[in-house]
């Protein structure tokens, strides 16, 4: 499985580059779209409705976080609440009110919807239609957070129950050790695919925009492709940009949507001659 | 004289045993505590302390509450997240 990241500026045109990614991968596998903004336009592009679509080959999937967060939260808070007593109960609820509705948890949501694809291994390719920069950078700093998190949880516990042995005898492992190691181990083997996927970057030929190109290529470390979309005419390229393997698109008067002849020709005559150079793609054809 | 010896004897080891549990039970105790700090409070990189994340793993709680409870008390910080939730229940 290989793992497709497209981030870009707000309104940049990441829907766009990252539909015609995943339309030209699935001549050569099986394609997911994922889309993590919580503003889903995939739907729009597309021109379909619903959570999960098919458009030719690609499947299609915009999670709609807050009601995947309120499920996920009223079984959390059942399964706590088994434990303990009604009046810690009263203490916790406004936690739990306050976690179904905090927009941080939303992004949180996007993030084990992307995890749960990748781990699952039933695609050949993943592209993500990710949120605006903010979100993006988040994801890369979530993840390895999480790993550090885990591990740090799991050191106490492990502690824990050693002392525990010693002092009443019983187990060294428990049901909350083994979900631990679990989650430490499914965070760590995403977090490396994570760090080896293809990262794509749209940008406006404007300043901020290729700014923030910038402060992503400066973030994370690394950038696969600079997209640089909406040309109008000449434009200056920051010096640390100037590495990266390019593509450029003019700028349309209609705004290219799913089946117009603009967004065909960004597929096929901009975009697949570069997807056709990449060695990874040379060796699965 | 033997009697008194052995008597003696096990009457250290028995005391010295009981301070030895006693400490290892504290201990046991205070890592529990760690952990639930660890796991309730805001680690860096999560602006909300009852994230997705903690909320998941709170089923597993199997602390008894006075501890819980002590801890939730306790910490001052906490009780200024209490005030912030005030209103959502």
């Amino acid at each position: 499985m290989r793992l497709f990241m497209v981030g870009g500026k707000g309104g940049v045109g990441k829907t766009t580059v990252s539909s015609a990614l995943a339309l030209l991968l699935s001549r050569r596998g099986k394609v997911l779209l994922i889309s993590t903004d919580l503003a889903h336009s995939l739907g729009d592009f597309f021109g379909k409705e619903g959570e999960t679509f098919k458009a030719e080959g690609v499947q299609v999937r915009q999670p709609d976080a807050p009601s995947i967060l309120k499920k996920k939260v009223r079984g959390w808070e059942r399964d706590f609440f088994k434990n303990i007593s009604p009046t810690l109960q009263e203490d916790f609820s406004p936690f739990f009110r306050y976690a179904e509705k905090d927009p941080s948890n939303y992004d949180l949501v996007m993030l084990e919807e992307v995890k749960k694809a990748v781990l699952k291994e039933e695609w050949d390719f993943l592209v993500v239609d990710s949120g605006p920069t903010g979100q993006f950078l988040r994801f890369f700093f979530l993840s390895k957070k999480l790993v550090d998190w885990y591990k740090l949880l799991l050191k106490w516990r492990k502690k824990y129950l050693a002392l525990r042995h010693m002092v009443k005898g019983g187990n060294r492992e428990d049901d909350f050790l083994i979900f631990l190691k679990n989650k430490e181990q499914e965070q760590e083997s995403f977090q490396r695919k994570l760090q080896s996927c293809f990262l794509v970057w749209v940008s406006e030929p404007t300043e901020l925009s290729l700014k923030q190109a910038q402060t992503a290529l400066r973030t994370i470390g690394k950038m696969d492709l600079l997209v640089v979309n909406k040309i109008k005419g000449p434009f200056h390229l920051p010096k640390p940009l100037r590495k990266i393997h390019r593509v450029e698109i003019p700028h349309y008067s209609r705004e290219p949507r799913y089946g117009s002849n603009s967004f065909s020709e960004i597929k096929e005559r901009i975009l697949d001659p570069y997807l056709r150079k990449l060695y990874f793609l040379r060796e699965k054809s | 004289m033997g009697k008194i010896r052995g008597w003696l004897r096990n009457f250290l080891k028995g005391a010295l045993e009981d301070i030895l549990y006693e400490n290892l039970e504290r201990e046991a105790a205070e890592t529990e505590e760690i952990l639930l700090t660890l796991l309730l409070l805001q680690f860096s990189g999560l602006e909300n302390p009852f994230s997705f994340y903690v909320l998941e793993l709170l089923p597993f709680l199997k602390v008894n509450e006075a501890s819980l409870r002590r801890l939730l008390m306790k910490e001052e910080r906490l009780g200024i997240l209490f005030s912030r939730f005030e209103g959502w229940a």
